[in-house]
């Protein structure tokens, strides 16, 4: 009834390595600091704390059974033998967990893209919906972004928007929100109040530092408008709009959305080089065999991860199944958004573990 | 008449949406009704919002000095990578008007040396001094100096003075390392855009006799060995590379991004 050996053997030996590899980085780091030791100190530590947590509760279950026959201490150790078996098949739990492999790049912060899928101007509309509420929801949870990128068409449409999360493990965070995003709702167009389908595509991409990835600058085209004329003191253009091509890949990024041009073609950059690093990633995670389930770079209805229902205020997410009715809430960038968000890390977890 | 139909009509949809957000974004709503009609006459977008990115820093603009354009950010970045952060620079910029072209200089000194490990050893010192002289136009650089964040741990190594070029320098400019300007360099205003030409001060716009002479003159006093200056025509940098040539410096002339002449280089 009281098992000694909760882990399998696989995983103990998983453990005790990785308790070697904390103690030697700890003790580098202590000498050197650096944010890549940090980083993967901070991956190993709540396992390690955990693990620990695990052999106490371990000895404490051998020390309480050799107390099983003691004729005064007996039934009292027999009770605290329950809970403590209960809690060591929590922890055990949990380190099963701790030990599921975290996707690449989980600790990064992220960049959020954002374009319109099926649906035309609703669908726009729905993309505009979208990028506000991650602005906002970031905001809610403190977390520094800003919006690096947001074109719109002359309609006043939205084309394409981006978002910079400088949140350690935005990524881990809103990974799972990459995908098709539907949305069930009367349109305000609409005379005959008939209810649409629309559509927006969500990407989720880690930041990439410049000393992780680089751009040959010799392999982009920047285009500004430039009025004609002698330039300089005889006009004072205010159009700062700067579109880069990346010419190997004709990868390419518009900025208009800053005063100049000149912030606008360090967004621009930032923005591309991210997006040439996921590619490179991904070229290479091809290469390796390794290709995992990918986000979504389709906006075709049928990939669609989430509803979100306006005549019926409902919000599901089609993977965790789960459903809200705090739509507008929702909308608005309020918290409840992480019940949903996290309510799919839950389920792809549990899907993991089969 | 809506806000964006009043702005359509004066600058185009798409630039009139984006003029339309910046207003949003930067003023307060009860006057964004005058802006939006104030720009639709043509008054510069710049003096509307009060201010002008450039480079990192956010130039504050008034009807007393002249906006800071993106072709004088273009020379102004390339020449502050030609710098060497490590060295002891003094930069004297003369027309100096908001003194964009003398803080974005020292701005960006002051930003590779505080990446630069070594600058910590070599301690170096970075100063600068701007002239001009147009009362209003110092006052808009005073008011740059003192409220820009940016500036801060500048403040103190930067001075400002009423100055006429065509004299011979104050004593504090003579040990500048890098000179630069931007002088008033168009020939008729009936050649720049009316909202230039209505609206901006003239004495930042209309050539003067002799004022590249003059810049050189003044170039040659001091102990530079590198300057720039700003350019509307090609002939304009004729006039400068000649005498830079005859007191043996190197000296050429420069196209901006939209390949137009804008700049003269020398170095001694």
């Amino acid at each position: 009834m009281f098992r000694n050996y909760a882990l399998t053997k696989a995983m103990t030996s998983k453990l005790s390595s990785l308790e070697s590899e904390y103690k030697t980085i700890s003790n580098e780091f202590n000498d050197n600091y650096s944010i890549d030791l940090e980083k993967k100190l901070a991956r190993i530590r709540p396992i390690i704390t955990k693990y620990n947590e695990y052999k106490n509760t371990e000895t404490e279950i051998s020390e309480l059974k050799s107390l099983t026959l003691d004729p005064e201490l007996g039934n009292e150790a027999k009770k605290e033998l329950s809970d403590s078996s209960e809690n060591l098949k929590k922890l055990e739990q949990e380190i099963k967990y701790l030990l599921i492999p975290k996707s690449e790049n989980y600790e990064s912060s992220c960049m959020i893209e954002i374009r319109p899928g099926i649906g035309g101007s609703e669908a726009q509309l729905f993309a505009s919906d979208l990028l506000k509420m991650y602005q906002n929801f970031c905001s809610n949870k403190k977390w520094a972004h800003e919006t690096l990128v947001s074109s719109y068409n002359t309609t006043g449409g939205l084309i394409e928007a981006n978002i910079l999360i400088k949140e350690p493990s935005s990524f881990g965070y809103f990974q799972h929100e990459a995908g098709v995003h539907r949305v069930q709702r009367i349109p305000a167009t609409e005379v005959k109040g008939r209810v649409h389908t629309s559509t927006a595509a969500v990407v989720v991409l880690p930041e990439i530092s410049e000393e992780e990835f680089t751009i040959d600058m010799r392999e982009l085209r920047f285009d500004v408008m430039r009025a004609s004329g002698s330039g300089g003191q005889h006009v004072n253009t205010t159009e700062s709009a700067v579109r880069v091509v990346h010419l190997p890949t004709n990868t390419i990024v518009t900025c208009q959305d800053e005063r100049s041009q000149h912030q606008n073609k360090a967004r621009a950059l930032k923005v591309l080089q991210t997006r040439l690093a996921e590619r490179d990633r991904l070229e290479k995670q091809l290469k390796t065999q390794q290709a995992r389930t990918s986000q979504v770079n389709t906006t075709d209805r049928s990939d669609r991860i989430r509803t979100y229902n306006y005549p019926q205020n409902r919000i599901t997410d089609h993977r965790s199944n789960v459903s809200l009715h705090h739509l507008s809430e929702v909308m608005e960038g309020g918290l409840k958004l992480s019940e949903i968000i996290e309510s799919v890390d839950s389920a792809l977890k549990n899907a993991y573990q089969g | 008449m809506s806000r964006l139909a009043k702005l359509t009509a004066a600058l185009g949809a798409q630039q009139a949406q984006a003029e339309l957000r910046w207003m949003l974004r930067e003023l307060k709503a009860e006057a964004v009704d005058d802006a939006v009609k104030l720009r639709s006459q043509g008054y510069p977008l710049q003096y509307i919002l009060g201010t002008q990115p450039f480079g990192g820093l956010d130039i504050i603009c008034k009807p007393g000095a002249l906006i800071p354009r993106w072709e004088t950010e273009e020379w102004c970045l390339k020449l502050s990578k030609s710098l060497n952060p490590l060295e002891n620079n003094k930069v004297l910029d003369m027309c100096t008007g908001t003194g964009c072209v003398l803080f974005l200089l020292l701005h960006e000194l002051h930003n590779m040396n505080k990446s630069n490990r070594a600058s910590i050893k070599t301690n170096s010192i970075f100063t600068g001094i701007g002239i001009d002289n147009s009362d209003a136009a110092l006052d808009v650089s005073r008011q740059n100096l003192n409220q820009l964040p940016a500036l801060e741990p500048l403040r103190s190594r930067i001075e400002l003075l009423n100055h006429d070029i065509h004299k011979p320098l104050p004593a504090s400019a003579l040990s500048s390392t890098v000179v630069t300007a931007n002088p008033p360099y168009i020939y008729s205003l009936n050649e720049a855009d009316s909202s230039v030409s209505e609206h901006e001060p003239r004495n930042a716009l209309l050539h003067q006799p002799r004022i590249y002479e003059d810049l050189v003159h003044r170039t040659l006093e001091t102990s530079a060995t590198k300057a720039v200056f700003e350019v509307g025509y090609l002939n304009q940098i004729d006039t400068c590379v000649d005498i830079f040539h005859k007191h043996k410096w190197r000296a050429w002339g420069e196209k901006d991004s939209n390949d137009n002449w804008r700049t003269v280089w020398a170095e001694k």
